[in-house]
């Protein structure tokens, strides 16, 4: 009777499983596992929720135990990163910037950045996968130059284009190839009898792209879009911590580190990680969007 | 009149279809029946224009055949429907291609999805639909361009049994309902569902394909599928088939279901 009110998964579990030693082993150890209602497979939404919050604040309070236990002054208490954070919106830092302006430098790179990206890569990475001629005369370049990370562009970024393309530059070469291969893997994965089909309905050349190669791709392409942009967000701190002037996230962390303010780092951090989830969500956004249509 | 004249075609070194000629008068609904890889579905494709025989040529109404056309609906045995468009959208793809009008193509699709029973499914997604529902869609969205020839190539094979004699007799009705009777040419291996469909069986040789046969089936429709007519029939082609296959490669093909 206690295995069957202790509701859903686990009291039925318990009662089909049988191992090597014989049911009744089982279900003794599933019976213990009854003490926590909550370790199901389909927990309900008030646990859910619950366990959410439980898994937020047992994090945060490790990390305060921790802070206070090493007591380094690398690893401030939450309590002081929120602080800082909550100043670092009204105060200018010793560079001059709120972070509402260093959050605006990045998204401005990143925008700049992805887009031209997206709108070179997409038709490019049609086009080679439509025509065996263009993918045999851009793929060898793009072989060549797609080994190289980003990163590696920085130093020539810098002189070569100085502020603020060079770190557009850098989101660019970030987002271009996945965005540009997964087009073409998109173009290419293209059921062939769709374009049978397509063909005996009448459907030729441009229409055949347009009405069937493109939206049997999209989904690819938008994948890329997602991939592209994530690598962008990546890149664009690594290039702004490098050397890129003019304010920016990675620049607020790395100055911040740099005079021992490892409060407004984390903070910083933490910042970076809520526009990294906006940006995604903004995608997903797109995504749906397109879908849609 | 579609006319096959002297129709060889290869594969690199690998002959498919070796000599075949036959012609279908126009209105007659033709099953074409034969072992696996014996290249039926490649004499639809070459019919469809979807490629170019090696040598010899496919003639329609005198008018030989070099490129897919509207007058030749396709339905594929994987339904080939896309996905992002809906059952409505789907049907209309032809009529889009051709640039006719969107209130008329509506007025089109309409009688369409009337004529093989999907009312109320218009706007359904692709993926929502049962194996049934698809190939119906699949039909009519070839009979939509108001072709003269429809291939269909093995269109019920991956339906269960009992849906799969549904929808040969919609089938029946909806090639009786079009204004002018259409040319069927109705590629399965599947002898009792040819025997049931057609005017015409043809039976077609292990590859390379060659005509072994072609029988006429002078029964009245609806038939009766247990009927002694048909049974006799059945046997008749079965017995063409198995002869059509050499011992030793029956065993090797048996082998190579058993390696997959």
């Amino acid at each position: 009777m206690a295995v069957k009110a202790a509701g859903e998964g686990i009291g039925t579990a318990s009662q089909r499983v049988e191992t090597r030693d014989g049911p009744r082993v089982a279900s003794i150890g599933l019976r213990m596992l009854d003490a926590f209602p909550f370790v199901t497979r389909h927990p309900s939404l008030v646990t859910r929720h619950g366990l959410s919050l439980l898994s937020i604040a047992s994090f945060l309070a490790l990390w305060h135990l921790l802070a206070i236990v090493i007591a380094s002054p690398y690893l401030p208490t939450p309590l002081a990163v929120a602080r800082a954070a909550i100043a670092a919106f009204f105060e200018r830092d010793f560079l001059g910037f709120t972070i509402q302006q260093h959050i605006a430098s990045s998204l401005v790179r990143i925008v700049w950045g992805f887009g031209l990206a997206a709108l070179l890569a997409v038709p490019l990475g049609l086009a080679s996968g439509w025509l065996r001629s263009v993918e045999h005369l851009t793929g060898p370049v793009v072989e060549l130059l797609r080994p190289i990370p980003p990163l590696a562009w920085i130093p020539f970024a810098i002189y070569f284009f100085g502020d603020p393309f060079d770190a557009v530059f850098i989101v660019f070469l970030a987002a271009f190839f996945p965005i540009l291969l997964s087009t073409l893997a998109g173009v290419k994965a293209v059921d062939p009898i769709l374009i049978d089909a397509a063909r005996t309905l009448g459907a030729k050349r441009l229409r055949l792209f347009l009405q069937v190669v493109l939206p049997a791709a999209l989904g690819n392409i938008v994948t890329g879009m997602r991939i592209g942009l994530g690598v962008g967000w990546m890149c664009i701190m690594a290039a702004e911590m490098v050397g890129v002037k003019g304010g920016g996230l990675g620049v607020y962390i790395w100055s911040m580190g740099e005079i021992g303010r490892f409060d407004a780092v984390f903070a910083g951090m933490a910042i970076i990680g809520v526009v990294g989830i906006a940006l995604t969500g903004a995608m997903g956004w797109v995504e749906k969007r397109i879908s849609k249509a | 009149m579609l006319q096959v004249r002297r129709v060889i075609h290869s594969f690199d070194s690998m002959t498919v279809l070796s000599d075949l000629s036959f012609d279908v008068p126009a209105g007659k609904f033709v099953c074409i029946v034969g072992p696996n890889g014996c290249g039926k579905t490649t004499l639809l494709r070459l019919i469809a224009g979807l490629a170019r025989p090696t040598r010899g040529e496919i003639v329609l109404n005198g008018k030989p055949i070099q490129e897919p056309g509207p007058e030749r609906g396709f339905v594929f045995q994987e339904y080939a429907l896309f996905p992002w468009r809906s059952v409505r959208k789907n049907i209309e793809f032809g009529l889009e291609m051709r640039g006719v009008a969107p209130l008329q193509r509506r007025e089109i699709s309409k009688r369409y999805i009337d004529l093989v029973g999907l009312r109320g499914f218009e706007d359904y997604a692709i993926r929502r639909l049962s194996g049934g529902m698809k190939q119906k869609v699949s039909i009519a969205r070839a009979l939509a361009n108001e072709p003269i020839v429809i291939l269909m190539d093995e269109p019920f094979a991956a339906l269960d049994c009992q849906t799969r004699n549904v929808m040969q007799e919609e089938l029946l009705n909806i090639w009786d309902a079009s204004r002018e009777r259409k040319t069927i040419l109705f590629v399965t291996h599947n002898v009792e569902e040819a025997v049931f469909l057609a005017d015409l069986v043809l039976v077609l040789s292990h590859r390379p394909g060659r005509l072994v046969e072609a029988l006429p089936v002078n029964l009245p429709r609806p038939r009766d599928r247990i009927s002694p007519e048909l049974h006799r029939l059945r046997g008749h082609i079965l017995d063409l088939l198995a002869a059509q296959m050499p011992r030793e490669e029956l065993l090797q093909e048996s082998c190579e279901v058993v390696r997959d």
